[in-house]
């Protein structure tokens, strides 16, 4: 397994790290401040809460790209080019039956490859419309900081599969963001909690937003989160409950042929609906001049098919993590959508108590992120621990086209497992290997992670040569694969792509923009790693010079701008273990320097005191 | 690399504290996580990194009962997976009775007979019970004092919580989808 579970040497940066919740309906950023997680201001009149909706236009004179409650304004006028709810979409397929549904959506006629929107005249994807909030996010926590925001915890729906986690990924790096941790919403709002109250006990988190239902089960003992059992639907959530009112709405209307403009006014009259009926028994809504009440009975009636859905994953939770409904020591609602009545009369009845709710449901989820962003900034406090798990199985398949688990679901993380597979043919030299997410036995059942060839087996008699599959999945819950025939050592190892996810040149197109990297082959990645290593000694180094160039004479401050000016030429060139030769030299060559930078920094500290101050203990 | 039971300070045996277990599962996880090695350098991170994931296998592995059994099992010498199921000689009595009970579930859950289903899998259990009993003692007795006939009745043993844990699995899968209507 050498090798292939590998960690991320993080940048050292000095910019901010946060905690970031991207949500389908409303995406927050938070951080910790003297030991407490608050949300910051991000919208119009300070709002928490930014709406994750995106204007695109075509029109040159405003700048292109709007995000959050102006986005949502917009879309009256022109639905199509305003998009919201896109987290529906990360890691789908173009023909995904999630692009089927009730919406205001302009598709780009594609047969394979990501969902893609036509809006403002081009084409985006998920994640670049992910990457506009994220980007938006960032720049609003800049502006109250006033200083650079780097690095994020950003969370992700337990449920989300390994293509909706790469694609989030993919997002955060196109926004600037050097991804702390990939964290699980649920998980994010018990340690809100469980800090919060410094409980100990078994919880249920309940957990229902715009596009998104999870369920996890956790326990609280000695300051050590462990995440028992996870579940959910990743294509359920408040969003159902707009258009089954909305669809009702058009049906008592008469409206027929609806188009967009009329769509959305009905999605926007139903969630309104929605909201009101938190706090009254009746609503009125309007459609193209059409009138009529709506009483609470009536709506729950009409989204009671939706709730009733998140059922079958609770009991299941319950079973994996073995405990029954009574165990639960306290039931955490999440999302928006748990403001819904009929919901939590619902999440009360099933586990036979009334949930909690004194964190603001919204909020929670990023007041968690912020914590563990902070936690793995180094502010590290010492009795935190969590300890997540993985929401579906994986495998590869076998002959016969059944899936055999390598790692199961709810297996902790990071987590690493090997099989065993022969040739089935006399003298195959190559092994298709196909990586597979999902709890069914079928391949045709289950989601198709990845494929990669490993090639050079020496021919031998079908059975004869053995490969060795390794699965690593790090503790963001990403997969690694590599396979290895065992008598001559011959490896493939690949970091999973999702099939359909971006291609690596559509992601390396829009990197290039942003000056970011992202993963392929892992040549690849080491390349674009060692080129933002470069990128940042030239950043340090100048920055260095700058403040401390007056330690240096001409001499050396020229042997250093040299030194810098040959790697970041070197930087230019594809080998990536030639930069690192050459980053190499120049961290030697600049050594002495640095010490004496060093140096000069501690004599500063400590100046005004005796050093004998600081032997003594 | 030591053994799972090594890893978490325990003598090797069937039978554990589960309570025990738990609790130096955290500990060594508060101590190896990545998470609380972020000031450290880059080869004790991977060190850490390793070790977690080992961790959280060991900790898998002995938690289950039926897991546990097998990887006991291949400690004293005898490896199920590698033998493979099909090729480790079960009882044929045995097989014809597991058959039996899978084509009576199959007819119940044809029936949509979820109420059978529960009950056969509440035998089922009493049955994983007695097995986990029975290996108990003679897990104890092997690591005792070893003898090739017991380790083949260990590996009978081992094999049929293998099946009864299908059984069982298969009865929740009755049980969910009754549930989701």
């Amino acid at each position: 397994m050498a090798g292939l579970l590998q960690i991320r040497d993080p940048l050292k940066t000095e910019g901010r790290a946060v905690g970031i919740d991207l949500g389908t309906t409303n995406s927050l950023v938070a951080y910790v401040a003297n030991g407490k997680p608050a949300c910051l201001a991000v919208d119009e009149g300070g709002s928490p809460l930014l709406p994750s909706v995106v204007h695109f236009s075509d029109d040159p004179s405003c700048a292109g790209v709007v995000v959050g409650h102006a986005a949502r304004r917009a879309a009256a006028q022109s639905p199509q080019d305003v998009l919201a709810s896109v987290k529906r979409f990360m890691g789908k397929g173009a023909k995904d039956v999630e692009t089927k549904k009730l919406g205001t959506y302009r598709f780009a006629e594609r047969a394979d490859g990501p969902v893609r929107f036509i809006a403002g005249g081009r084409e985006v994807t998920p994640v670049e419309v992910s990457a506009e909030i994220l980007k938006k996010l960032k720049l609003r926590a800049e502006m109250h900081f006033g200083e650079a925001v780097d690095r994020a915890v950003v969370t992700v729906p337990a449920y989300f599969d390994d293509a909706q986690r790469q694609a989030t990924k993919d997002a955060a790096r196109l926004a600037g963001l050097e991804v702390l941790r990939l964290l699980n919403e649920p998980t994010a709002a018990a340690l809100a909690y469980g800090l919060d109250k410094g409980s100990q006990g078994t919880f249920a988190v309940y957990d229902l937003g715009g596009g998104t239902f999870d369920i996890s089960i956790l326990q609280l003992v000695d300051g050590v989160f462990q995440v028992k059992s996870t579940g959910g639907d990743s294509a359920l959530g408040g969003d159902d409950f707009d258009r089954a009112i909305a669809t009702a709405m058009l049906a008592e209307a008469k409206i027929e042929k609806p188009d967009p403009a009329m769509i959305h006014a009905a999605l926007v009259e139903a969630r309104r609906s929605k909201e009101a009926l938190t706090t009254v028994d009746t609503v009125t809504y309007e459609l193209g001049g059409f009138r009529r009440e709506l009483t609470r009975a009536q709506m729950n009636a009409l989204i009671q098919p939706w709730i009733a859905k998140t059922g079958a994953p609770v009991r299941r939770a319950l079973k994996d993590a073995g405990h029954t409904p009574d165990e639960i020591d306290g039931v955490i609602l999440v999302g928006g959508s748990t403001r819904v009545l009929a919901v939590r009369d619902f999440v009360g009845e099933l586990f036979g108590k009334a949930p909690l709710g004194d964190i603001d449901p919204d909020q929670v989820v990023a007041l968690g992120a912020a914590i563990q962003a902070d936690l793995l900034a180094g502010n590290a406090r010492d009795d935190v621990l969590l300890l997540d798990i993985i929401p579906l199985s994986l495998g590869i398949e076998t002959m016969g086209g059944v899936v055999s688990k390598l790692i199961a679901r709810n297996s902790s993380i990071p987590a690493t497992a090997k099989m065993q597979v022969t040739t089935f043919q006399d003298g195959q030299t190559a092994m298709d290997i196909h990586v597979l997410q999902g709890e069914r036995e079928l391949v045709s059942d289950c989601r198709s992670l990845a494929r990669f060839k490993l090639s050079g087996i020496p021919a031998l008699a079908s059975g004869m040569a053995k490969v060795e599959i390794t699965f690593a999945i790090d503790a963001d819950g990403i997969l690694s694969v590599s396979a290895r025939e065992l008598s001559t050592g011959v490896e493939q190892s690949i970091t999973v792509k999702p099939s359909h996810g971006l291609s690596d040149e559509e992601v390396e197109q829009m990197l290039l923009d942003s000056l970011e990297h992202a993963e392929e082959d892992v040549a690849a990645r080491l390349l674009r790693e060692e080129r933002v290593e470069v990128q940042r000694i030239g950043h340090d180094a100048r920055k260095q010079l700058a403040n401390n160039g007056k330690l240096l004479n001409d001499d050396e401050r020229a042997q250093v701008e040299a030194g810098l000016a040959a790697l970041e030429k070197a930087a230019q060139s594809q080998d990536h273990a030639a930069i690192a030769a050459e980053r190499a030299n120049f961290e030697v060559a600049v050594k002495p320097f640095a010490e004496r930078i060093m140096n000069a920094a501690i004599a500063k500290v400590v100046s005004g005191h005796t050093m004998t101050e600081f032997e003594q203990p | 690399m030591s053994n799972h039971f090594e890893l978490f300070g325990l003598q090797p045996a069937f039978e554990l504290d589960a309570k025990a277990l738990d609790s130096k599962y955290r500990e060594l996880s508060q101590q190896w996580h990545p998470d609380k090695q972020t000031g450290a350098d880059a080869k004790q991170r991977l060190q850490a990194l390793e070790m977690t994931a080992q961790l959280n296998q060991g900790y898998k592995t002995l938690r289950d009962a039926s897991a546990r059994a097998a990887y006991l099992l291949k400690l004293l010498g005898l490896d199920l997976d590698e033998e493979g199921e099909r090729t480790f000689q079960m009882d044929a009595g045995f097989l014809a009775q597991m058959l039996e009970l899978r084509e009576e579930l199959d007819a119940a859950k044809n029936k949509n007979d979820v109420q059978r289903a529960v009950e056969m899998g509440k035998q089922m259990q009493a049955r994983e019970k007695e097995t986990h009993a029975k290996l108990a003692q003679l897990f104890a007795q092997q690591l005792a004092s070893p003898e090739h006939a017991r380790l083949q009745k260990l590996g009978d043993q081992v094999a049929a919580l293998r099946y009864y844990r299908r059984f069982l699995d298969e009865v929740s899968a009755i049980e969910d989808e009754a549930t989701q209507v």
